[in-house]
């Protein structure tokens, strides 16, 4: 059975397979060697991660793909066993992934023991551990396909001048690294018992140097090597090694630069041990992942990486996309997979895969569900009761309409006369300008807002969110969470399912998906830092507060699912809402205001999206379409206000917008999480 | 080690030496009172004891001492009858406190521990919350290594990691996602039996989810909730199954006396091998309801 580009042959077992490839959506699940897994991203040639001879500090939230950016520059991925080619060229480049255990690197601290030496200590552990990835990184060249460089060659290295440092140290490539091992094991042993037990020596950042200089004098293939060391998770390390890490990355010149990657708003402390500070452009240049995602096609990165995983997994599956070329960094097939038809034809792959319902079809679903179609016709009862406008449900309902239909519960709450609203109904009718279409365009500003209210009380899936358009939009630049929805996705299908093979997944396996998906991820916002349960508050009280605001009759103002704030907000608001922003539970984005009317001074403002994953929990819309203003006061009580304080807020709110407590499903909804 | 455990509905009715010395904390409920009550009538002298772990500090009455300092303040108690109430101590507390006894020579000590009727679960409110959700920690500071049983979790050698299952699963979600730790590496114990019947219900839907999606496939133990004793020998089980370069983790989030089997199981291994993860959780007031049975553990050390 062909369908377009997309042919899936699969038996139950492989998508058990293929559920199970999708499942691994965090980088240290697969590992450090990445080579069959990772996907270059289309912007990789504007990164030159692997060629700069200048630091960069490399920023994105959460699941956005930046360990496996880093892990794929490393050496066990470019000298990878599975990769067919290393070439000299290769190996002028050398990637180190560095990730310090900072619940470990919390203890070098204080403890009685002055500051300048945990600082050396904490320099003395970093030395080791990149000691160790310099000596591991030689054997994965060696045991890699580059032919010039092998095993043997390992011990031809003689690091005599290291013992300079510390008398102990041997000069043989094996005796070094066990020499390293040893010397990390007793520095744990050390760190454990700083009172019983002496101090070893402390080795200083020159010893790595001195034996990367060894490496390229005595073996001319690497003459030219720089070594480029990736510190991944910066923001959790403690200030003063931030500072030490800063001093580095300050003063990094070849053999070895240093490059950071952290979480948005964490380079907070850009000072060195000396008097300078690290400025970025001077010192070091920023690479915002996310803003690179706004600017190519997400959805078309997200599909090649859903495709690649369902290919590896079973190759039987036809796929749009050539596996090889996902792995290229040539130009030529960069510029392929941006072009707009490369795009065109991988994006209708994946819609196959995971397809969608148009409006048009959802709003004539809801005319041939008796269920939905109950729902629709009780809105409208109550519209007619609230406004007393002189219509029946059936003069309402307009079956040769579905669109139109499903809104007139709310512009008959909007007080929308009866006179006005016969006009717009027979110009529509007549196929003249009107405004349920044309510019005034109701049916455009209000049916999604209005399906979701039809669905909202009725604990059905919604297919609002289903298809590959809308699992984009929810895992915005998260590909932790597309994959995720991909999984659940095809895991319900499993389960759905009485096909032995599927080429697509139904509607109702993507929506349940959703939902099973949003809850998860909202149940993990506790445990994001030290502030994870706030967190998780913040993101449940605001939740509630848009899924409220879904529910009002007159849909006015659909779809509020971001915000901005008004007035003067306080140190710890500020301080809370950057908290938010480094974990993704809200993303930032710049507005322009105009203060005074037109003409007047522009001033920057921010406001701030709730992360679209948990829309399928809250059951709100996860496209951007309208905001809320809150003042600096009501933000703090949604932040910060105590149960009580929320509820009064709460009550007041919806005393403003007609409705009651009563009208929320929200408890329903939890359950169906479990 | 050699340990004797009893319990029972009231206090006295239990048998105990005449302590000369107890370390207390400070009470957040209901049973603590009554622990620090029955202890404050049965022995001399009561010594507060609190750890810090953001200064790494150890609080003995009014004094505050580096923690790395305490066996040289605890050298004097060498000779006396000694009870540690783990009702009002924490895992990094006991731990600490056993540790530097075991070291200064301390040959045989009480641990009491008073269980409760139930926990304290959310207040029914707007927000979308689960009747197995319950109020037991305040905030939580995150995992920072308790100075000698601290090991660097790398990706160097392998190791295992043991997670004592508690009602709050997102602690143990918190510890993957903070680490590198991977879940195929890792295993569960689970308290069963529970305190109380059902209570293991609570436990196991908790935490089956965050089993799943990290894809803990190491195992799964279960270990009486009030059985010190059964746990170090799940503990030993799983260390005797450890390779030569491996080492392992112990992450206990689960019941006092669950942590207590942690405890003097870590305070007997090579620190070289074995470690903690811990994230220090600030415990919430009254999140214990009324009271069960009064535990009494007897530790003597060979």
């Amino acid at each position: 059975m062909t369908i377009g580009h997309l042919f899936l042959i699969a038996n139950p077992l492989n998508m058990k397979i293929i559920e199970n490839s999708i499942a691994q959506n965090r980088a240290e699940e697969l590992g450090y060697d990445l080579w069959d897994d990772f996907v270059i991203p289309p912007f990789y040639d504007s990164l030159d991660l692997l060629t700069a001879k200048k630091p960069r500090v490399v920023v994105g939230g959460r699941g956005c793909g930046k360990t496996s950016l880093l892990r794929y520059l490393c050496h066990q991925t470019q000298f990878s066993p599975k990769r067919n080619l290393v070439t000299l060229y290769d190996i002028q480049n050398i990637g180190i992934y560095w990730r310090i255990d900072t619940q470990f690197a919390k203890i070098l601290s204080k403890r009685g023991i002055e500051d300048d030496s945990w600082n050396r200590a904490f320099e003395h552990l970093s030395v080791l551990m990149m000691c160790q990835e310099v000596l591991k990184s030689l054997e994965s060249i060696a045991d890699s396909c580059f032919e010039e460089f092998s095993r043997s060659d390992l011990n031809s290295f003689n690091f005599s001048i290291l013992s300079s440092f510390l008398e102990d140290v041997p000069a043989n490539f094996d005796a070094l690294k066990l020499f390293i091992r040893r010397s990390i094991n007793y520095f744990q042993t050390w760190v454990g018992s700083i009172r019983t037990l002496s101090q070893p020596v402390f080795l200083p950042l020159n010893f790595v140097k001195e034996l990367l200089i060894e490496i390229r004098t005595q073996n001319p293939l690497f003459k030219e090597t720089t070594y480029l060391v990736y510190v991944d998770e910066y923001e959790n390390l403690l200030t003063d090694q931030q500072r030490l890490i800063n001093t580095w990355l300050k003063h990094s010149e070849m053999p070895l630069i240093f490059n950071l990657a952290m979480k948005p708003n964490s380079f907070n402390d850009k000072n060195t041990i000396g008097n300078e500070p690290i400025a970025e452009t001077h010192d070091y240049r920023e690479y915002n992942l996310e803003e690179y995602y706004d600017k190519i096609s997400f959805e078309a990165f997200a599909a090649e990486i859903l495709f690649l995983r369902l290919w590896k997994n079973d190759r039987l599956i036809r796929i749009p996309i050539l596996p090889d070329e996902l792995r290229s960094k040539d130009n030529a097939i960069l510029d392929k997979r941006r072009s707009d038809n490369y795009k065109k034809k991988i994006l209708s792959a994946a819609k196959i895969f995971l397809p969608g319902v148009s409006v048009d079809d959802m709003a004539k679903d809801v005319y041939n569900d008796r269920v939905l179609l109950n729902r629709l016709e009780e809105l409208l009862r109550k519209a007619i009761k609230n406004t007393q406008i002189k219509y029946s449900v059936e003069d309402c309902l307009l079956p040769d309409f579905p669109q139109a239909g499903i809104i007139m519960p709310a512009l008959i709450n909007r007080g929308i006369s009866k006179k006005e609203l016969d006009h717009e109904i027979s110009c529509l009718r007549k196929n003249r300008a009107n405004k349920f279409t044309g510019q005034t365009n109701w049916i455009h500003n209000n049916i999604f807002g209005c399906l979701l209210l039809i669905y909202e009380p009725l604990g059905r899936f919604c297919p609002i969110y289903s298809g590959f358009e809308a699992f984009c939009m929810m895992s915005k630049t998260n590909l932790r969470h597309f994959l995720e929805l991909c999984y659940k996705s095809i895991a319900n299908e499993i389960l759905n399912s009485k096909e032995k093979s599927f080429n697509s997944i139904s509607i109702k396996s993507q929506a349940e998906a959703a939902k099973q998906a949003s809850a998860t991820f909202l149940r993990e916002v506790k445990n994001f830092g030290n502030e994870g349960n706030k967190l998780h508050t913040f993101v449940l009280r605001l939740g509630t507060y848009f899924s409220y605001s879904h529910k009002k009759l007159t849909q006015s103002e659909p779809e509020q699912n971001h915000f901005s704030i008004r007035g003067v907000r306080s140190i710890d608001l500020n301080k809370f809402i950057d908290e938010a922003v480094k974990w993704s539970v809200l993303y930032e984005s710049r507005i322009t205001k105009q203060k005074g009317g037109e003409g007047q001074v522009e001033t920057e403002d921010f406001e701030y999206l709730l992360n679209p994953i948990y829309s399928s929990y809250f059951h709100i819309s996860y496209r951007k379409k309208r905001s809320v203003q809150f003042g600096s006061d009501d933000m703090s009580t949604i932040v910060f206000g105590t149960y009580q304080e929320f509820e009064i807020f709460m009550k007041k709110v919806l005393s403003i917008w007609k409705l009651s407590s009563s009208d929320s499903s929200l408890n329903l909804f939890s359950e169906l999480e479990k | 080690m050699k340990i004797r455990m009893q319990y029972n509905e009231t206090p006295d009715r239990l048998t105990h030496r005449d302590w000369e010395i107890a370390f207390l904390g400070k009470a957040v409920d209901e049973r603590g009172s009554k622990a620090l009550e029955f202890i404050n009538s049965n022995c001399k002298e009561c010594i507060y004891f609190e750890y810090i772990p953001k200064e790494f500090k150890v609080v003995l009455n009014d004094n505050k001492y580096d923690k790395d300092d305490i066996d040289s303040h605890l050298k004097g108690i060498i000779d006396k009858k000694i009870l540690i109430d783990s009702t009002t101590l924490d895992f990094a507390e006991i731990l600490i406190l056993t540790q530097s006894f075991k070291d200064i020579g301390i040959k045989e000590l009480d641990i009491s521990y008073v269980e409760p009727i139930k926990y304290k679960t959310k207040a029914k409110t707007t927000d979308i919350l689960h009747k197995r959700d319950f109020e037991l920690s305040e905030s939580i500071i995150g995992y920072e290594a308790i100075p000698g049983h601290a090991l660097l979790v790398t990706g160097e050698v392998l190791q295992k990691v043991v997670f004592l299952c508690g009602f709050e699963a997102e602690r143990i979600d918190r510890a993957i996602e903070d680490s590198q730790i991977v879940g195929s590496n890792c295993s569960c114990i689970f308290g069963v039996p529970a305190f109380s019947p059902g209570w293991e219900m609570d436990s196991f839907d908790n935490n089956i989810s965050i089993i799943k999606e990290r894809k803990i496939t190491g195992g799964i133990n279960f270990c009486g909730a009030t059985n010190p004793l059964s746990v170090i020998q799940t503990l030993d089980e799983i260390y005797k199954g450890l390779e030569e370069e491996e080492q392992m983790f112990i992450v206990p989030l689960a019941t006092k006396p669950m942590s207590i089997g942690a405890c003097l199981f870590l305070i007997e291994k090579s620190k070289s091998k074995v470690a903690v993860l811990y994230d220090h959780p600030n415990e919430i007031t009254g999140r214990a309801i009324e009271i069960s049975n009064w535990h009494l553990f007897n530790v003597t050390f060979y």
